[in-house]
């Protein structure tokens, strides 16, 4: 157990190195260089297929070394700390590999020039939803000894979602790898300053206050109905004992909760 | 980058019109709550009155945009003003208006959904006032809640555009989770609340999932930018799974059949009513946006999947809903499990609309719409009459508590017989003529298809089967009300509000089952624009 | 670009080492003379009575949900400040959209909606007392 955990922080500590050194390292490449983004298939929407045919396209343009090391790295330290989140049975342990997860994918949108998302990411996954679900595995305060238990169904289950998992992977895997051509930014005929507007704070609130303003403006109605939500399930129970009400007696009432231990 | 290029500097005020329903819901939602948090007293129950003038504002303003959106011809001012600005000319036999750069279309598909949504709602305020003061859980928000998850229903009625189709869905959802969960002296709530809000999440996350395929693939969320670009991206398999993805999540919604496992649970559990509005609206609005993007903008597209593209996965899943509904609900004991599983098995029928809207039969967006409408009052009344039977701590759910009814309350027992040969579908209700058209349309798909492949007829056959199995179960409750000894006392709810709710929604039932011509001739005018 | 990121990753890098630093000192320094008494779970001076993990009250969630919810409220409004000038047709950069000399409202209505619909929501949490403890 103990050597897990070292592992664990150990890799958290790689994580968190490489995500300081990764933006530093691919700064002094040359910034107008058009490989940035090793995967962006989005562009490939220009011209409506996909990048296994390359065609009359213009000469591919293979992205750097360094870039490839750091999506590579940060790439497999989220995947690593997806798995462990999946795999690990203290709670705490899988919320703190989930921050690690949210931490490297922030770099990979640093990669793909989604700087605002970047900061977001860091700011409202890796901060406040964390919180909550560090909040959340303290309330809900399951003993560790607990055991899931193991029944036969519990197979099939998961062997039925391994084998989804597996195919699912491999598809991505053959269909990207037959993509001969990496593409770039260039090849959405993106000039350097365009590059050099997209993705930032400013370039989103362009986008968010015009074309999507209506799914803007929805979205305060989406949080006002989250807060009805907690105020209305988590509130306490008024009436407690109502000998009449033979619907419920539920276990959460038995055992009021005193505010926080000392 | 191109949004920018028409910027809102010149923003139409004209555009909220069409909007109107959905604003007055909101605002009134709104309205609700601040009531709620600043009046003073212990019982909210006057709010549900707040909440029914909301809802009649909701109705006016779907009259309103009615007829706005009929007058529209090409020529009028605001249209080329409109096309000026970028919007496509619409055509001439059906008008729409697509705005806020294509992330909302409003037609008067849109629009009788929104009445559809409103009865759903109106229904639901009525009966779950009384039903939580009964059973003891009374709180204001219910109203605000139910008023939101309306407006998230429009928002999904109106979406032109995948994103809006998340968030509808989601705003929808999110309150709908809450109503379940809102009885919390009910472990059983509990569970429902429980397993609804994980199995949705699940499917969210699926949604999400083949929306990003499908972005990745077209470059576009657009769903007509999506259906133009899918004949060149049609074979590709990211796109196909994502439009796989889709189709899962909206099965989770509609809970048809391999995706339905939490429906019964989740059903039993919540209150009454708000059971009554998942059946209900939930399950309307998940079919607007399946029409919306199979039934019409994919609706030409042949993906690769048998001779009928993604209709022969719905055709398969039509069938496999129809008939695993049917089968487990005849041997319920629970009316409320009983309910859930016929409300899966009419999520199979609909299919049918869907797959029909899809091979391009004409009746087939009508049938869907009329027949949404019928089920909307259908549903809530037979949910109703089981939430005004009930007392505190005596839910009196099994079909053995109704033994008897018919002679205790002959008016009761009289409103769920209508109810129960509505959902059977037998004349002179209006599940008859629901199920009529839609199976009218499902051959018109078949001789479209001119022989080509008989599965449309093969669908007709199974549903008629399934209707005539279906009619057992239904036909057991009104067997033990009239047929039965009663077997205690019962003292059912004293509320003019449930009555009302109960009398209006069955003497629609029958309205629409002895005059259906008016109702179908609206649902016809209703077609998706674009 | 990415050249932006450079004084932030050195002083976290600065920070990371730093916190390394002085965790290798107490470790590799730091006199360890383990007994017993030390190492048991230190309260009050008194024997520990149960077992430490207590049910939290949910009250933290609400908390937790609260803060949540009005955090990323004030994530969109970076955007928002950043084009502000330009939907409100007052910007140097107009593009051609504006007319000379008007101000446009959407930029103020836009945000102006979106803050008044959580308005109304803190207005609810504030009169439900859920902001305060009891």
């Amino acid at each position: 157990m103990t050597r897990v955990r070292v592992i664990l922080a150990a890799l958290l500590a790689l994580g968190l190195t490489v995500l300081c050194v990764a933006p530093a390292l691919a700064a002094d490449g040359d910034g107008d260089r058009a490989g940035v983004n090793g995967d962006a298939i989005a562009p490939a929407a220009a011209n409506g297929e996909l990048p296994a045919i390359s065609g009359d396209s213009p000469a591919p343009q293979k992205p750097g070394t360094r870039d490839l090391i750091i999506f590579w790295t940060v790439g497999g330290l989220a995947i690593l700390g997806a798995l462990a989140v999946i795999t690990r049975k203290n709670p705490v342990t899988a919320v703190m590999c989930l921050v690690g997860t949210f931490l490297a994918l922030a770099v990979v949108y640093i990669m793909l020039l989604a700087h605002f998302l970047a900061v977001i990411q860091v700011l409202v996954y890796a901060g406040a939803i964390m919180v909550l679900f560090v909040f959340v595995v303290m309330i809900i305060n399951r003993e560790e000894s607990d055991a899931w238990e193991l029944s036969w169904k519990t197979w099939i289950g998961r062997g039925v979602g391994v084998a989804a998992g597996v195919f699912l992977a491999v598809r991505f895997i053959t269909i990207l790898a037959r993509s001969t051509r990496v593409l770039g930014l260039s090849d959405a005929g993106w000039s350097r300053e365009e590059m050099q507007h997209f993705g930032t704070t400013r370039a989103v609130g362009e986008l968010l206050f015009t074309r999507y303003l209506v799914p803007f403006e929805a979205v305060s109605l989406l949080l006002l109905i989250a807060v009805i939500g907690a105020l209305v399930l988590a509130r306490p129970h008024e009436k407690v004992g109502d000998a009449a009400d033979a619907a419920g007696s539920p276990a959460g009432q038995a055992k009021p909760d005193k505010g926080g231990a000392h | 980058m191109n949004g920018w290029k028409d910027s809102l500097g010149n923003f139409d005020p004209n555009a909220l019109m069409y909007q109107l329903p959905f604003l007055l819901i909101v605002g009134f939602g709104l309205l609700v709550l601040v009531l709620e948090a600043f009046s003073k007293g212990s019982s909210k129950r006057w709010l549900m009155w707040v909440a029914v003038v909301g809802i009649a504002a909701g109705f006016i303003g779907a009259y309103l945009a009615w007829k706005k959106l009929g007058v529209m011809v090409p020529g009028d001012a605001q249209v080329v003003l409109d096309i000026a600005r970028g919007a496509a000319p619409p055509s001439t036999d059906i008008p729409y208006r697509e705005l806020f750069d294509g992330m909302l279309i409003f037609d008067r598909f849109g629009v009788f959904m929104n009445i559809v949504f409103l009865v759903g709602a109106l229904l639901t305020v009525l009966l779950v006032a009384d039903y939580m003061k009964e059973h003891g859980f009374e709180f204001g928000e219910v109203f605000a809640l139910i008023l939101f998850a309306t407006a998230g229903m429009m928002l999904l009625a109106a979406a032109n555009d995948l994103i809006t189709v998340f968030l509808g869905l989601e705003t929808m959802s999110l309150a709908v989770y809450v109503l379940t969960g809102s009885w919390r002296r009910s472990p059983k709530s509990a569970e429902a609340a429980m397993k609804y809000f994980l199995m949705g999440a699940f499917a969210t996350g699926l949604l999400l999932y083949g929306i990003a395929l499908i972005y990745g693939v077209t470059g576009a969320t657009n769903l007509h930018t999506i259906a133009t670009e899918a004949p060149k991206v049609g074979s590709n398999p990211l796109f196909l799974i994502g439009v796989f993805l889709v189709i899962v999540a909206f099965g989770f919604k509609i809970a048809a059949v391999p995706f339905h496992m939490w429906a019964p649970d989740a059903y039993e559990g919540a209150p009454t009513p708000v059971t009554a509005f998942m059946a209900a609206g939930v399950k309307a609005a998940a079919f607007a946006g399946l029409l919306r993007f199979f039934g019409h903008a994919l609706g030409n597209e042949r993906l690769v999947w048998g001779p009928a593209g993604w209709g022969s996965l719905m055709w398969l899943l039509a069938i496999v809903t129809m008939t695993l509904g049917n089968l487990s609900a005849l041997r319920q004991d629970n009316i409320k499990r009983m309910l859930a599983y016929s409300s899966i098995a009419h999520a199979g029928y609909l299919l049918i609309g869907v797959v029909a809207a899809g091979f391009g039969a004409k009746t087939a967006q009508p049938a869907v719409l009329f027949y949404l409408l019928a089920y909307t009052f259908t549903t809530i009344g037979a949910f109703g009459v089981v939430a005004w039977l009930g007392n505190r701590g005596d839910e009196r759910l099994l079909v053995d508590d109704w033994a008897g009814l018919g002679s205790r309350h002959p008016a009761a027992a009289m409103a769920m017989t209508i109810f129960m040969l509505s959902l059977a579908g037998m004349p002179p209700t209006a599940g008859f003529f629901g199920k009529f058209y839609i199976f009218r349309a499902a051959m018109e798909a078949h001789q479209q298809l001119a022989g080509q492949t008989g599965m449309m007829m093969a669908l007709v056959v199974i549903a008629v089967v399934n209707s005539l199995i279906s009619v057992y179960y239904y036909l057991r409750i009104v067997m033990a009300m009239y047929f039965r000894e009663p077997a205690r006392e019962t003292s059912p709810l004293r509320s003019p509000a449930v009555a009302l709710a109960l009398i209006g929604s069955a003497l629609f039932v029958l309205q629409m089952g002895l005059l259906p011509s008016r109702y179908l001739d609206m649902a016809t005018q209703s077609l998706i624009g674009r | 670009m990415l050249q932006s990121y450079l004084p932030a990753s050195v002083a976290i890098l600065f920070g990371l080492a730093f916190a390394g630093l002085f965790l290798a000192g107490a470790i590799l320094l730091g006199p360890k003379r383990d007994s017993a008494v030390k190492l048991s779970p230190f309260e009050c001076g008194s024997e520990p009575i149960g077992s430490p993990r207590v049910r939290f009250s949910v009250k933290f969630y609400q908390v937790a949900i609260l803060f949540l919810v009005f955090d990323i409220e004030s994530a969109f409004m970076y955007p928002w400040a950043t084009v502000f000038r330009d939907i409100s047709c007052t910007g140097a950069i107009v593009r051609g959209i504006c007319t000379a000399g008007r101000t446009s409202y959407v930029g103020f209505v836009s945000m102006g909606t979106f803050i008044a619909v959580l308005v109304i929501a803190l207005a609810y949490v504030w009169k439900k007392k859920a902001i305060g403890w009891d």
